[in-house]
């Protein structure tokens, strides 16, 4: 898996957990293939981090838990570490 | 700060230090309240206006979004008092209550013979795991004794507590489910006509207060251990009370909005009292147990595991030094060695 393929898995998995982006302001901050955004900043609350786990097992079969969106705080962080989890398996 | 691993981070120790007098103050990355403000934390534990936290919440999620059933974690939130408000909780904690205290002569005998055959790996070793060897070993044997159960088959018991463990993934909150099934399978297998009140206390036991009795006498010993190297087990002044907790923090719901310290928690919002706060200074420590009506209904139990083990110790005419210390990292609840290796002669 690539930096830039981690990096679409996470943005459509965010996609899927709050529908079609809300806020005309993330979208412009998410297709910017070089800036960053915290899950905080997408106002992820318990309830959307599980189902955004949910979303990142179904697409790419890696399973992300709610205290990797803590440890991986941010779209960017969070890409580096699938991509590395994707190289162990 | 990373509050995630705070309880188990060395830096812990200057955080509390920091906020000892400090206003409670909202955490955006873990989405709560922080309270580690002493007083803050006793005056807040009797605050009306707040509920249990909600633990169920991720599962009625994972059913109704991926149709996953937990019948075994329902269960378990139907009786914990964690889980419950009003006469319900009364209900429960008073079933628990006479429970415990219907055992607790018998628990503490058993659980002074055990330790007294067991901290004699000190006299025949010179390096001695004192997790694994005995601490672990006792509170599973005081646990089987109070639920009436061998418990043979169900394994881990310490994987059991990652109910409380809200960062868990599906996956491992669907192995909490099946874990929770064995080990109501074994009680309904060893007690005779066991009630459904009489099986939800033995859960809670062990849900509650096995991994947290195991962190609470570890997390304690190892505490003053470290203080006093190289002398004799006999000579370390061990407490009266464990100056340590395995439960680094309790959570709570706002049910009414209120204000408190110039800060305004809103209805629905958690907060994160960390309870490892009261270990420093002139804090309350007898509130490692909570305050209130939601008081560890383990205390005594706790209180006399922790006077049978530094009994022990302090009977050990042995020199030690701590040659490993590890604690467990697998959840995000909890504090819990993994290892205390010492080394003695």
């Amino acid at each position: 898996m690539t930096r830039e393929g981690a990096r679409q898995h996470v943005l459509d998995a965010i996609q899927q957990t709050v529908g079609i982006l809300y806020d005309q302001r993330f979208a412009d901050i998410l297709e910017g293939a070089e800036r960053d955004v915290t899950f905080v900043e997408l106002e992820f609350d318990s309830l959307s981090a599980m189902e955004f786990c949910l979303q990142i097992d179904d697409m790419i079969g890696i399973e992300v838990e709610p205290a990797d969106l803590i440890l991986y705080p941010s779209i960017n962080t969070l890409s580096e570490h699938l991509m590395a989890k994707s190289v162990a398996r | 700060m990373n509050l995630l691993t705070l309880h188990r981070d060395e830096a812990r120790h200057a955080f509390f230090e920091e906020r000892s007098s400090s206003a409670p103050f909202f955490d955006a990355a873990m989405g709560c309240w922080i309270v580690a403000n002493p007083r803050h934390i006793e005056q807040l534990l009797q605050e009306p206006s707040l509920g249990p936290a909600d633990y169920a919440g991720p599962y009625e999620q994972l059913t109704q979004k991926r149709g996953l059933q937990f019948p075994n974690i329902q269960f378990a939130s139907r009786h914990l008092p964690f889980c419950l408000e009003g006469a319900e909780h009364q209900q429960s904690r008073r079933r628990i209550a006479g429970h415990l205290s219907s055992r607790r002569a018998m628990v503490i005998e058993e659980m002074q013979d055990f330790v007294d055959t067991a901290i004699s790996v000190l006299d025949r070793g010179r390096k001695v795991e004192l997790m694994g060897d005995v601490i672990s070993p006792l509170v599973l044997h005081a646990f089987r004794s109070m639920a009436e159960s061998p418990f043979m088959h169900s394994g881990d018991f310490a994987a059991s507590s990652a109910f409380f463990d809200r960062m868990l993934g599906p996956k491992k909150r669907l192995q909490l489910e099946s874990k929770l099934g064995a080990i109501r399978s074994e009680l309904r297998g060893s007690v005779d006509k066991i009630s459904e009140n009489e099986e939800g206390v033995r859960l809670t036991l062990f849900l509650a207060g096995y991994e947290t009795l195991i962190g609470t006498l570890g997390e304690s010993v190892y505490s003053v251990l470290r203080q006093h190297q190289a002398a004799k087990l006999c000579d370390v002044p061990f407490p009266d009370f464990p100056p340590q907790t395995g439960v680094p923090f309790i959570e709570r719901r706002v049910a009414e909005s209120f204000e408190f310290a110039g800060v305004l928690p809103s209805a629905g919002e958690r907060l994160r009292f960390y309870l490892q706060a009261l270990t420093y200074g002139d804090a309350p420590k007898a509130g490692i147990f909570g305050f209130g009506s939601r008081t560890c209904l383990g205390k005594q139990l706790s209180l006399e595991a922790w006077r049978i083990v530094t009994g022990a110790l302090m009977r050990t005419p042995k020199r030690f030094r701590i040659l490993e210390y590890e604690v467990r990292s697998d959840n995000y609840v909890f504090t819990c060695p993994k290892a205390l290796l010492l080394e003695t002669h």
